[in-house]
């Protein structure tokens, strides 16, 4: 059977347990891992020796659906790696600009979209932080720092099976309704380019290299793809906080079971083919 | 008989006599630092650190944009890039070179025929190149290196281009433009000017559908001028600001006949006379002698690489510190981020087609 490892931050856990949800229902076709640390402590984490390494210290932040909690777990025991921690830069709403207020589309062409995907470096050098309240209310979520980066490319480096760029949630549509700016032209031209970058990514991900972006499915979506709906996210429904404090229902940047029971069976059978 | 003109003693005083040693060659040339040349540049008005300033021109353009950006101007982008692109592969793309992603724009015919595109006065024609089954926009073929799937995706990016430079114009304050060639080629039928030769980059090379030029002087000024006209109509009468800089960049290659080193003089010359032509007669244009602090008779050997035509980056500090002692004012060994150190290959990178043209030579 196909192992499939699921790393990253706090991401990983609205996949786990949607994963478990979807084996209630669907012959098990791969052996998943779930392996999750908090992502203030993802920094720590090395990738050596065809191995990923986290030190001791990190113990108590890592968690790890294999029982063999040695500190390090050998890549090539995978088939393939899901990494759902940054925003998926390959998000149509990521080329809908705003310029002097005014928001358009900007098209963007296959080459661009491939250099996208196979990049070898964080593209928000100077950001050291991500997932900021303002930043998720504005739909910019910010992406994996360059240190982060290094380390991840490390990994690609290593791990010579399929790495899938999943994008963590966008944000909940309890932030806004509506598409930024939004006219009747900029949105005609927003669903062509949302069109267009999902079929790049499907094409991609079905035949292309070693590297593949996930788009969420577009049932989860509103709001032309801007937003997660509020259902899937966490358990809320209206919030006022990015991760709801201690409040699991004001959560607003993390998904929920069902969130993940979606992307999974959206995913999986995919890896299937592609395997 | 010789007849012996007697002038007055009061009258003997020459005209050069009050003069700065900047009039005068041997000091202010030959024995004067050409790393900090008194008086070389004076400018004629100032550069708010609000003013919204655009910038356009041939390759050389490029680093007066990434100088003044690194200074705390606002250089505006009206076609940023994508967040997911690494900043090293902007230029790839065509991004942040320029306020638009219009490539480099060596003529002012270029120019001109971009804002009349904009202002919607004029269409370009035969401008969607292919190569390999793939298309590009023949007036920036650089921007998509690897081309676009069809025509009307190479005509659905011109679009969304052609709005970003109306909004630039729109709101620009001031206009920094770098000329750089006189020689182009051109579309006989309609007159449509590429800023690359037809088969160069890409397309095929057709004498039935396409003819050299190499602009005059005449031409050019009326050009510019025209141009101004039309930018003015693009924002509503609203008055702008331009500073011209010629290009120090030595053609790579010359079609018109003569040798490259004439043509290069040829054109070079040209365009120096109309900036400072235009910049003589209008009070809104000012020209930095970004070319003469270049080629300077006591740098000239060291200023450039081994290639003779890529201007080191030592050298495009030099000049941008006497640029930035003016506006800034700072002394010119005291300006803010400089690009001082960047290593060549970065220099290297500074995107000109025009060098492509070396790959089709002997």
């Amino acid at each position: 059977m196909k192992k499939i490892l699921f790393f990253g931050a706090s991401h990983v856990a609205a996949l786990k347990m949607g994963y478990e949800s979807y084996l209630a229902n669907n012959p098990k076709t791969f052996s998943c891992d779930f392996l999750g640390i908090t992502s203030g402590k993802l920094n720590m984490i090395d990738v050596s020796g065809g191995r990923l390494v986290y030190p001791e210290e990190l113990e108590s932040f890592v968690r790890f659906t294999r029982d063999d909690k040695y500190g390090s777990v050998r890549l090539d025991d995978y088939d393939v790696v899901v990494f759902p921690h940054e925003s998926c830069l390959l998000s149509p709403q990521f080329f809908f600009r705003n310029v002097n207020n005014r928001y358009l589309p900007a098209p963007v062409s296959a080459s661009l979209m491939r250099t996208i995907l196979n990049r070898h470096e964080g593209s928000f050098r100077n950001q050291t932080r991500f997932g900021e309240f303002d930043q998720l209310k504005a739909g910019r979520v910010e992406a994996t720092t360059l240190h982060q980066y290094k380390k991840l490319y490390k990994l690609i480096d290593q791990f010579s099976g399929l790495f899938v760029f999943l994008g963590r949630p966008l944000p909940s549509q309890s932030f806004d309704d509506g598409v930024f700016g939004e006219n009747v032209l900029s949105v005609k031209y927003f669903d062509e380019l949302s069109v267009k970058i999902r079929s790049f990514c499907e094409k991609s991900f079905l035949r292309d290299g070693r590297l593949v972006y996930a788009l969420p499915p577009v049932d989860l979506l509103t709001c032309h793809g801007f937003r997660t709906k509020a259902k899937y996210m966490k358990n809320c429904i209206v919030s006022t906080g990015p991760s709801g404090g201690k409040n699991p229902l004001w959560d607003m940047t993390h998904g929920n079971s069902l969130y993940g029971e979606r992307v999974v069976s959206d995913l999986l059978p995919r890896i299937e083919f592609r395997l | 008989m010789i007849n012996v003109i007697s002038i007055p003693l009061v009258m003997r005083k020459s005209p050069y006599l009050d003069l700065p040693k900047s009039a005068f060659w041997k000091t202010g040339v030959a024995k004067e630092n050409p790393y900090a040349i008194e008086g070389i540049y004076k400018k004629k008005f100032d550069i708010s650190n609000n003013a919204k300033i655009g910038t356009a021109g041939s390759c050389f353009a490029q680093h007066i944009s990434r100088h003044l950006k690194k200074n705390g101007y606002k250089i505006l982008d009206v076609e940023p890039p994508p967040p997911g692109l690494p900043d090293q592969l902007h230029q790839k793309f065509g991004f942040s070179m320029y306020s638009a992603r219009y490539g480099n724009i060596y003529t002012v015919r270029q120019l001109l025929q971009l804002a009349q595109e904009v202002s919607g006065e004029w269409n370009p024609q035969s401008c969607i190149w292919e190569k390999n089954g793939k298309f590009f926009d023949a007036l920036r073929p650089a921007v998509e290196p690897e081309g676009l799937d069809s025509p009307e995706e190479v005509a659905e990016h011109r679009q969304y281009h052609v709005s970003r430079v109306k909004e630039l114009f729109e709101n620009l304050d001031l206009f920094i433009f770098t000329l750089g060639l006189t020689e182009m080629w051109v579309h006989k039928e309609s007159g449509t000017v590429y800023p690359t030769a037809p088969g160069t980059l890409v397309g095929e090379f057709d004498d039935h559908l396409y003819e050299f030029q190499n602009a005059q002087f005449p031409e050019i000024i009326s050009d510019f001028n025209l141009f101004q006209k039309v930018l003015k109509n693009i924002r509503g009468g609203k008055p702008f600001k331009c500073l011209l800089t010629v290009s120090p960049v030595p053609l790579t290659a010359t079609a018109s006949g003569r040798h490259v080193l004439e043509s290069t003089i040829y054109s070079k010359s040209t365009l120096r006379s109309v900036a400072g032509q235009l910049a003589s007669n209008q009070s809104h244009i000012d020209y930095f002698p970004s070319y003469e602090i270049v080629t300077n008779p006591r740098i000239h050997s060291i200023a450039f690489a081994d290639n003779l035509r890529t201007v080191k980056g030592e050298t495009v500090d030099v000049v941008m510190r006497h640029f930035f002692a003016e506006h800034l004012n700072l002394k010119k060994d005291q300006v803010v981020s400089s690009c001082f150190g960047e290593s060549q290959e970065v220099l290297d990178d500074i995107q000109c087609e025009e060098a492509l043209v070396e790959a089709f030579g002997e």
